[in-house]
């Protein structure tokens, strides 16, 4: 299968702030084969989210614009799709799993009701068949079907996560978008709830883009990774790439921050400085005045290389 | 949950007892002799005992209190100083034509206050939003009489199509009362339901609706509003509350036989018994709004229900 599943091209994005405008994606482009995995690592404000809700459409009208940019499904452009069209893709092809748990759910409605409506949505059930199958995605994250109704607050937050995550492969979706699906839980739940859904992904071959800032799940979950910064992607490639050849200043930033066990050093490693203020954002490279290897050419227009096949990095250094 | 409520029921009467004493001294204290007071200056000493004695105000006050308790636990309110008819009677006459002046402007409120706030809070920012916002902002500040009295203005005297008075018997004497009695609560109702949607409108749980593939009507419907209902109801609760306290203005304006109009007309004369009727079957009223307030909650949210059964396990 060479065609790609989903393609984004110079996707821009940005949001309105009273007078300031926010630009929170700068042009992103990558795409992904079917099955695969794509990580998205950044900090926090990189813009991260805002790509993920931009393939789903469903940046808040008013305050947040998808200025250009192309997003490819299965050779169907979904920026020129009919909102009506995208009700129909959102939550069967393409579901979200959100970042915290806590706020996903809607307080008034019994978990399995939340289930329930998305499957009845997408599919011709009738209200019993819908709930003995809202029952089964329950069992299949590991909920007693007895809970279906019950409601959010008699659950832990662990267990909440696992109801967004059964309602968002409820519909089976062909793109599982991710949004930091553990941060919000402790180290050991974490774990839990990445082995369950890789172990989902795996049973119903879904592709998914993950999004977090944690290298670790990246490497446990991820074939393809995607280092954003300031809006951009300043580094991509196989997690091999990644991992074992990281080029770009920010990249080799984010490793040399991890604590490492074995030289039992007894700080942590930080980069310099903090993102750019993303109302402002510097002309040239957005890294240069973090960047240690910074020189003037940083202040000129950056080029997107490709270092080897699939592996690209944008930086005037290398 | 049963218990919770028979428990509040119970502390209901003490509420209203309570009123009754306060209401009961209050009356006591303003200065002047009713018997006086209803005989006129001239009425020698001999006739103004002999009233004293027949309405009980040469008792001394505790007495007259406990007696008045005992009335108001009996349900039987007495008689009017100055008509002496029995007040129970007379408010249960009068009361038809409060209820329905503040129970349909209630309806009114709660229909369209609540759909103009959802309708400003989900066209936030537009000209919509702001034009019906500025709009509730003129009726919460004009005074609801200046509100009645330019009605009477323009549908009574220039249009002639609604009666300025009441008329027994026409349905068309309600219309006027109504509307302007409910103008300002609307209003109300209206940017507070806005910003309760507000709130909602940004949650999480409402990014994984739309996430779903939900239409947005539903969206709103069924995620957006049931959350923002609680400090919606909340104002609607405390206008229950006000529709039978409240409606001595628009009663007076249009000349309404309400309750309201009875118990202004009451303090003017100094009618103690009709006085101390009102007031107590206005905390009756106000505590019965409140505790179906309180149940509106429970009703709605799982979590205030469960606060409530869990209360209940622990005694």
């Amino acid at each position: 299968m060479s065609e790609n599943f989903l393609e984004v091209k110079d996707l821009e994005a940005y949001y309105t702030q009273g007078k300031d405008i926010v630009q929170a994606v700068n042009g992103v482009s990558f795409s992904m084969k079917k099955g695969q995995t794509l990580g998205l690592v950044g900090e926090t404000g990189a813009g991260k989210t805002t790509i993920a809700k931009a393939i789903l459409r469903i940046l808040p009208d008013i305050a947040a614009h998808v200025k250009s940019g192309k997003i490819v499904l299965e050779g169907e452009d979904l920026m020129t799709k009919s909102e009506d069209e995208m009700y129909e893709i959102r939550g069967s092809k393409i579901a979200m799993i959100f970042q915290d748990p806590m706020t996903a759910l809607n307080p008034l409605m019994t978990v399995g009701d939340q289930i329930l409506e998305v499957l009845l949505l997408h599919n011709d059930y009738d209200k019993k068949t819908g709930m003995e199958k809202a029952g089964d995605m329950l069992e299949l994250v590991g909920i007693p079907r007895e809970r279906y109704v019950e409601y959010p607050h008699q659950f832990s937050g662990g267990m909440k996560q696992r109801v967004v995550i059964a309602m968002a492969l409820a519909c089976d979706p062909e793109l599982l978008l991710a949004d930091e699906p553990t941060t919000a839980l402790d180290v050991t739940i974490q774990a839990q709830v990445l082995d369950l859904i890789r172990e989902l992904r795996e049973k119903l071959e879904t592709s998914m883009i993950l999004i977090t800032h944690d290298l670790g799940v990246i490497a446990q979950t991820c074939n393809l990774v995607a280092v954003i910064y300031a809006g951009k992607i300043v580094e991509m490639g196989t997690l091999e790439d990644i991992f074992d050849h990281p080029t770009h200043p920010y990249t080799k930033g984010l490793f040399g921050s991890l604590p490492s066990m074995a030289q039992g050093e007894k700080r942590l490693h930080s980069i310099p400085g903090l993102p750019p203020d993303p109302t402002h954002l510097p002309e040239g490279c957005a890294f240069a005045p973090r960047c240690p290897h910074a020189t003037e050419a940083c202040k000129g227009a950056i080029v997107n290389k490709e270092l080897t096949p699939g592996h690209f990095c944008l930086c005037c250094g290398v | 949950m049963y218990r919770y409520v028979i428990n509040r029921l119970l502390w209901m009467i003490v509420i209203v007892l309570l009123a009754a004493v306060v209401v009961f001294t209050l009356m006591y204290m303003i200065p002047g002799d009713p018997a006086k007071l209803m005989l006129g200056l001239e009425a020698s000493e001999e006739v103004l005992a002999q009233k004293a004695h027949q309405l009980g105000t040469d008792q001394p006050y505790i007495v007259q209190l406990g007696n008045y308790l005992w009335s108001v636990i009996t349900l039987n309110f007495g008689n009017s100083w100055k008509y002496s008819v029995p007040v129970m009677q007379e408010l249960g006459a009068r009361l038809k034509h409060t209820i329905i002046i503040g129970g349909v402007g209630m309806l009114l409120n709660v229909f369209i206050g609540t759909v103009l706030g959802i309708f400003a809070a989900t066209h936030e920012g537009k000209w919509q939003d702001s034009l019906t916002m500025v709009i509730a902002m003129v009726f919460i500040s004009a005074p609801g009489f200046w509100v009645a009295l330019m009605a009477i203005i323009v549908f009574s005297s220039y249009l002639g199509i609604l009666p300025a008075t009441f008329i027994l018997c026409d349905w068309r004497s309600y219309v006027l009362p109504t509307i302007c009695g409910a103008l300002g609560g609307i209003a109300i109702n209206a940017r507070q339901s806005r910003s309760a949607m507000l709130e909602v409108i940004r949650a999480d749980f409402v990014t994984t609706a739309r996430a779903k593939g939900q239409r947005e009507g539903i969206v709103v419907r069924r995620h957006m509003l049931p959350n923002a209902l609680m400090p919606i109801i909340t104002g609607v609760g405390g206008g229950l509350a006000m529709i039978v306290a409240g409606s001595a203005v628009m009663e007076n304006v249009f000349s309404v036989p309400g309750v309201g109009q009875y118990l202004l007309d009451g303090v003017n004369q100094r009618d103690r018994p009709v006085v101390c009727g009102c007031v107590v079957f206005f905390a009756g009223f106000t505590s019965i709004a409140i505790l179906l307030t309180d149940l509106a909650y429970a009703f709605l949210d799982p979590r205030i229900k469960a606060q409530y059964t869990r209360r209940k396990k622990a005694k």
